[in-house]
């Protein structure tokens, strides 16, 4: 597999990290394109056999963290939002469902939101996510436990009115995920 | 629960390690979990926009061609257009 057929391989993953890291499928694109050429540019960097999915995610979340993150803060774009995208599966359930989770997902504190993401989403390993963000394994787990805990919270209070639609057996305990975060109450 | 003295929200260290006990209930994981992967999987399946597979043909090509700075993109074909976005 060439260096390029390995990039484009990876290009979908890459891209639906972008995406919900930085919550802006345009702004997205942009950040993608530039981890690729900075890739391109770092060929050599990259070491035969290695893991070429944590390096190309490393360069995107490192462009993304000392550049793009401001223009997030800054510019207050409504038509390029994550959470008005439309979904690509349209006859699936729960879309309303998932547009908070991906609302909710963007409220989150943008390390917890890296971390949840490349261990809950696209599929590293503790060592490979702290690699990743440049952390230890032990802030990678507390960020991706807190980032869980949060999303909990945020979408328990979002529903509260509606009836869980998927399991009976809501958890009892909730109640007191809710007090922890208080200052929602 | 004794962790629970904390100050939510803030601006809490990130080292500050959660007692199991304060850990959501596997169900609440479970469903989290799932949506997360849900979100992830659909954008993963989307179409990757044509300008960022032409770019990727378009430095490609000029790198291999020349060690040298790529000149104008000439008129090569790249090599693929085709966007199976393979997973």
């Amino acid at each position: 597999m060439s260096f390029r057929d390995e990039l484009v391989a990876q290009l979908p993953r890459l891209r639906a990290f972008a995406i919900s890291l930085c919550g802006r499928p345009h702004q997205a694109d942009d950040l993608v394109q530039e981890t690729l050429m900075k890739a391109l540019s770092n060929r050599d960097k990259f070491e035969e056999g290695s893991n070429i999915r944590a390096w190309l995610f490393t360069i995107l979340r490192n462009v993304y963290f000392s550049h793009h993150r401001k223009m997030r803060r800054e510019v207050e774009d409504i038509d390029d939002s994550i959470s008005k995208a439309v979904p690509t599966r349209p006859e699936q359930d729960g879309h309303i469902e998932m547009a908070e989770f991906r609302q909710a997902l963007q409220e989150l504190p943008e390390s917890q939101r890296e971390a949840l993401l490349l261990v809950g989403a696209a599929g590293f390993s503790y060592e490979e996510a702290a690699q990743v963000a440049g952390c230890a394994v032990g802030t990678v787990k507390s960020r991706v436990s807190r980032a869980r805990i949060r999303l909990a919270e945020m979408l328990e209070t979002d529903t509260a009115d509606d009836a869980d639609p998927q399991s009976g057996e809501r958890p009892t305990h909730a109640g007191n995920l809710t007090t922890g975060g208080a200052r929602i109450g | 629960m004794n962790t629970r003295k904390r100050k939510p929200g803030g601006m809490k260290p990130d080292q500050v390690q959660r007692k199991a006990g304060s850990e959501l209930g596997a169900p609440q994981q479970a469903a989290i979990g799932a949506k997360l992967r849900n979100m992830f999987d659909d954008l993963v399946n989307e179409p990757v926009p044509d300008h960022l597979m032409d770019l990727l043909a378009q430095l490609d090509a000029a790198e291999d061609d020349a060690e040298g700075p790529p000149e104008s993109e000439s008129d090569q074909s790249p090599e693929s257009g085709d966007d199976e976005g393979q997973s």
